[in-house]
């Protein structure tokens, strides 16, 4: 993934609002400088503690940038701001850090000139506001705030206040003290700081717009049509985060969604309101409505310690889900929950508060962008933007499950080929376990013979990236393990048994008597085993390139290639054997009776299922290699409860998880629906119970 | 990086091998996607059949052009006194071990006859016999003496054995003549071994040695003045067989045979087959492209043939009393239910 090419995020700030209520709230201008330093300020947090650069943070530099102020250069401590043509100096004197649990971040400077010394704060508006000084009126802030929220935007308050001298310095005392203590740090501090936060003269709220991606409604659209569900964890305020999940058709308005809300701050407010939404779910189950619930952090904190039950039952049963003002740790709770409820989980964020979900969920994805690296340094993905995520999971993801499958099936088949045949070969002499094979084919079996035509799958490709895009349901038969399933191991162990039976036998009746000899009746198995192998692979590879042919065919020759050259040393035990057998007629009559016998019966099979019992996977591939029109292809299965999908919207980040759950088999001879229903129809009924 | 790897195709035109290279670590080399049509099928299942049924017609005649005199000698041969115990019979090494059976030629035979003899249920092929064996003490002689893989039959009063182990130990000693009326058949006893055996895995300068001088007796004895090069029964019976039931080249009879001859053979019956229920067969064959008498590759091959052709027409009918057009998702597992309901 290469940064250059990720377009940056559109932040803008609404900067004249905040400072109308600054006004009204009468403050002078010097107030105004004072709120915009503290971008600065906290941005020079940000820029020598963690070296990246927030988007918060960048836009509100630029917006105190749009109003004549211009950070010009730090020496030291030394912050110097040209505000209209005059240079102010601050001196910066000690950072009170950002935590999740404290929700906001202050900074002591002193103003160089006037040798005051001033605390600025920023942080959410539950954290601000009430550390207000007595008597100040919060309500047009909380006002404020609310219609931000309500235009889909992210809220926070700046505040400040004067610090006499003495304060400070005693003050700076136990800060300093806290910060060195050993235990219980954390605690200590954000006491501390809790100490100097407060009597706070409350300057303004600002709001920043975090545009979306390009493509996150369609990528989201794209991927619920892959049946998998999201599930959307952020920091944002409730309304701002519906504001959000409206935009990008997370949601749908009203009358096609339904949003339920759970909120509350008492466990009675919240159990009632869960017990309500586990109810209307249960209602609409069956109604087409797209039905989501939002919950918010502290509710969910309630959630998961008293009504664990129930809150587990609401997320089997929602595909949809908004969960707002969570904590990373939250996030990761909320993850393993809906990792124990049997989903398969994948998580997404470009945040630093993203990554403890990020390596909770199976699958963790990070985008890397401006937010930083972290999310995607702990990730097993990364991508650029949101909308590859389709990609990764449509394309990539698919056609690694497919290829996995077959490469693993395949070397327990091709395994189990040779041992079946030692099997059989021990019955004829006297179970004393002589090998039939010798040692260097054997080894040769399993080290050239059969790896490096199966090791050119990672070419193949079943339908091709068009399609796949265009028919995102077909993903469900990787979510429903269909490819990989004990039935379809069963179907390679069937066919291993089998063509052990056909090498051993025809090797048995057509060299027996007097060609019976050890080292020639080994290399004419050896031989049926290696042919047999190179038609299962070509049966099973979807799209040749050259390099398969040149892997599956010139396999095939090297394979008489090494043993012609081991038939030609004197000392080795098959000296002469493949000369020798290269010039019997039997010898080619035998493989070649070997490769009908053995692929015949397999060819039908293949041929019956493929034309009369088709899968979509087949469907489409006739349609696309055969030109024919892809005609739509419906409702693919019926679209079980099986997936379940976090999407996760954390400050200035989108983050998602989602999750299938994989119990659905393909049955070895059909597919047929009622099958598919029989095997996943039980496990979602038991939890609902 | 597009969703639809458009802007793969779309920047900087390659050229040759970085253009090759590009397309494979992109995974969009040209591919060559078959699709399993009827035509495709229907034919490939025919033409499997129209060349398997001759080749297996081919086949059976080959194997029916050879001729073969299968005789069973060893309850035979042994005399009526010992019929109850013949073990004490083959062990005694006092009684008379010549026995004489008479062959009836059904069919001419064309020189070259080849002479085998053959064992049932005798296991060249376990585990411990197969290994118990020196090739490089076959090759290099008194010289080489790590021959503990020959153990039990390595060494005896405390010399070593040539040839060591229990394959060479558990020679085959039966031994053939015949005759035509009076006249003695001769029988060509040279170049039965492999050529590439005499020449590379026995010693022109190893000769027996201590061999088949313990308490217990197994098979034949060595002539200790020829080279083992030269001992082509020995080279025969150590090329172990893969089955429990084989036959081994005795000689070659280098006459032809004709209609109602009756061969008579005169035989030592020396070999032990008794103690363990084995049995011992004396083969006359002549042979043909494929090899001796064996008509299962004919068979196999006219089964096969037909199963395809068989299979060929069971689809071809499914086609067409049943057409499916590519495509069409009418006929979708998860649609026919909307179908029928």
């Amino acid at each position: 993934m290469k940064i250059a090419r990720f377009e940056t995020f559109w932040i803008q700030m609404r900067k004249n609002k905040p400072l109308n209520e600054s006004r009204k709230t009468g403050q002078t201008s010097g107030t105004k400088m004072a709120f915009c330093s503290i971008g600065y300020l906290v941005k020079q947090v940000e820029i020598s503690r963690h070296l990246f650069l927030s988007q918060d943070e960048e836009a509100l530099v630029r917006a105190a940038a749009s109003m004549h102020m211009d950070f010009v250069n730090k020496n030291a401590n030394i912050l110097e701001i040209n505000f209209n043509g005059s240079l102010i100096q601050y001196e910066v004197l000690d950072y009170l850090e950002f935590t999740s649990d404290r929700k906001r971040m202050s900074v002591v400077v002193r103003d160089c000139s006037s040798n005051k010394i001033i605390l600025l704060s920023k942080g959410a508006d539950e954290a601000i506001l009430p550390c207000a000084y007595a008597g100040f009126q919060t309500k047009t802030f909380y006002e404020a705030v609310d219609q931000y929220a309500q235009m889909g935007l992210r809220t926070f308050c700046l505040a400040w206040r004067e610090l006499n001298e003495v304060e400070y310095h005693d003050w700076s005392l136990m800060f300093k003290e806290a910060n060195s203590t050993l235990v219980d740090r954390e605690w200590r501090v954000a006491e501390v700081c809790q100490r100097l936060e407060q009597d706070l003269e409350i300057l303004g709220v600002a709001a920043i717009e975090d545009r979306l991606q390009d493509g996150v409604p369609e990528a989201i659209e794209t991927l619920r049509k892959a049946g998998i569900n999201f599930w959307m964890l952020t920091g944002d305020k409730q309304n701002t985060a519906i504001q959000i999940a409206l935009s990008c058709n997370f949601v749908s308005p009203e009358p096609k969604g339904q949003l339920l809300l759970i909120n509350g701050k008492t466990e009675d407010e919240v159990c009632r309101n869960l017990e309500r939404v586990l109810l209307t779910m249960r209602i609409t189950k069956a109604e087409p409505k797209d039905v989501a619930f939002v919950i918010d952090g502290w509710a969910l904190e309630i959630a998961l310690k008293n009504y664990r039950k129930a809150f587990t039952e609401l997320a089997i049963l929602s595909r949809t889900a908004i969960c707002c003002r969570v904590t990373p740790s939250q996030k990761a709770q909320l993850v393993e929950l809906l990792k124990s409820c049997d989903y398969r989980t994948l998580a997404i964020g470009d945040g630093g508060n993203d990554v403890r979900m990020i390596q909770q969920a199976d699958i963790g994805v990070g985008i890397s962008g401006r937010e930083g690296l972290q999310a995607a340094r702990a990730a097993d993905y990364s991508i650029g933007k949101f909308r590859f995520l389709t990609r990764l999971i449509l394309v990539h993801g698919r056609y690694s499950y497919n290829r996995t499958a077959f490469l693993s099936q395949y070397s327990f088949y091709k395994s189990l080929l040779i041992c079946f045949i030692q099997i059989f070969f021990s019955f004829v002499s006297g179970v004393s376990g002589t090998s039939l094979f010798n040692s260097v084919s054997l080894m040769a079996y399993n080290v050239f013979y059969t790896s490096v035509p199966v090791l050119v799958s990672v070419l193949d490709k079943d339908l091709s990236e068009k399609t796949v895009m265009q028919h995102p349901q077909i993903l469900f038969y990787c979510q429903a393990g269909r490819l990989l399933n004990p039935t379809t191991f069963a179907g390679w162990f069937g066919r291993a048994l089998f063509h052990a039976i056909v090498v051993f036998a025809i090797t048995m009746h057509s060299y027996a008597f007097e060609k019976s000899e050890m080292e020639e009746v080994s290399m004419v198995a050896l031989s049926g085993c290696v042919w047999l192998q190179a038609f299962v692979v070509t049966l099973e590879t979807n799209s040749f390139t050259i390099l398969q042919h040149v892997a599956i065919w010139g396999n095939l020759v090297v394979f008489y290639i090494i043993n012609w050259i081991v038939s030609a040393l004197p000392r080795s035990g098959m000296y002469t054997i493949m000369y020798r057998l290269c010039r019997q007629p039997a010898y080619w009559n035998t493989m070649f009776l070997i490769v009908a016998a053995g692929m015949g019966p397999v060819l039908a099979l293949k041929y019956f299922r493929y034309t009369y019992r088709s899968s979509k996977i087949n469907i489409l591939q006739q349609a696309e290699r055969l030109g024919g029109p892809i005609l739509s292809l419906g409702n693919i299965e019926p679209q079980p409860r099986t997936l379940d999908d976090t999407d996760d919207r954390s400050p200035l980040s989108i983050s998602q998880s989602k999750n299938g759950r994989s119990s659905v088999f393909e049955p070895l001879l059909s597919d047929s629906p009622s099958a598919v229903r029989r095997s996943f129809g039980p496990a979602p009924m038991a939890r609902n119970e | 990086m597009d969703v639809d790897g458009a802007a793969i195709s779309a920047p900087v035109p390659l050229r040759g091998r970085s253009k090759a290279i590009h397309q494979f670590t992109q995974q969009t080399l040209p591919a060559c996607k078959p699709v399993l049509t009827p035509a495709w099928v229907i034919g490939t299942f025919f033409l499997m059949g129209v060349i398997f049924i001759p080749v297996g017609l081919i086949s059976l005649h080959a194997s029916q052009s050879v001729t073969e005199i299968v005789d069973r000698y060893d309850i035979d041969c042994v005399p009526d006194t010992f019929k109850n115990n013949k073990v004490a019979y083959i062990k005694n090494a006092s009684t008379p071990k010549s026995c004489h059976r008479y062959l009836k030629v059904d069919k001419p035979m064309k020189a070259p006859i080849y002479i085998y003899y053959q064992l049932d249920n005798f296991y060249q092929n376990h585990r411990r016999y197969v290994k118990s064996r020196s090739d490089d003490q076959l090759l290099h002689g008194l010289g080489y003496n790590k021959t503990s893989s020959c153990e039990p039959q390595a060494f005896e009063n405390g010399l070593p054995i040539v040839p060591c182990g229990l394959v060479a130990w558990s020679l085959f000693n039966d031994t053939y003549s015949f005759s035509r009326g009076t006249k003695k058949l001769k029988i060509e006893r040279k170049n039965i071994a492999w050529k590439s055996d005499r020449d590379h895995k026995f010693g022109k300068q190893v000769y027996p040695f201590n061999f088949q001088n313990g308490s217990f007796i197994g098979g034949g004895k060595l002539d200790t003045s020829i080279p083992l090069s030269d001992q082509e029964d020995l080279i025969v019976w150590m090329r172990t067989a893969a089955f429990p039931s084989f036959r081994k080249l005795y000689g070659r009879i280098e006459e032809d045979l004709e209609e109602d001859d009756i061969i008579v053979v005169h035989l030592m019956n020396n070999y032990n087959t008794y103690s363990f229920g084995g049995t011992k067969l004396l083969v006359l064959s002549t042979s043909s492209w494929l090899g001796g008498k064996n008509s299962f590759l004919g068979v196999a091959y006219t089964f096969v043939g037909s199963c395809s052709i068989l299979i060929a027409l069971i689809f071809l009918l499914l086609h067409v009393k049943n057409p499916r057009p590519y495509g069409d998702t009418t006929y979708l597992s998860g649609n026919r239910k909307d179908i029928s309901s």
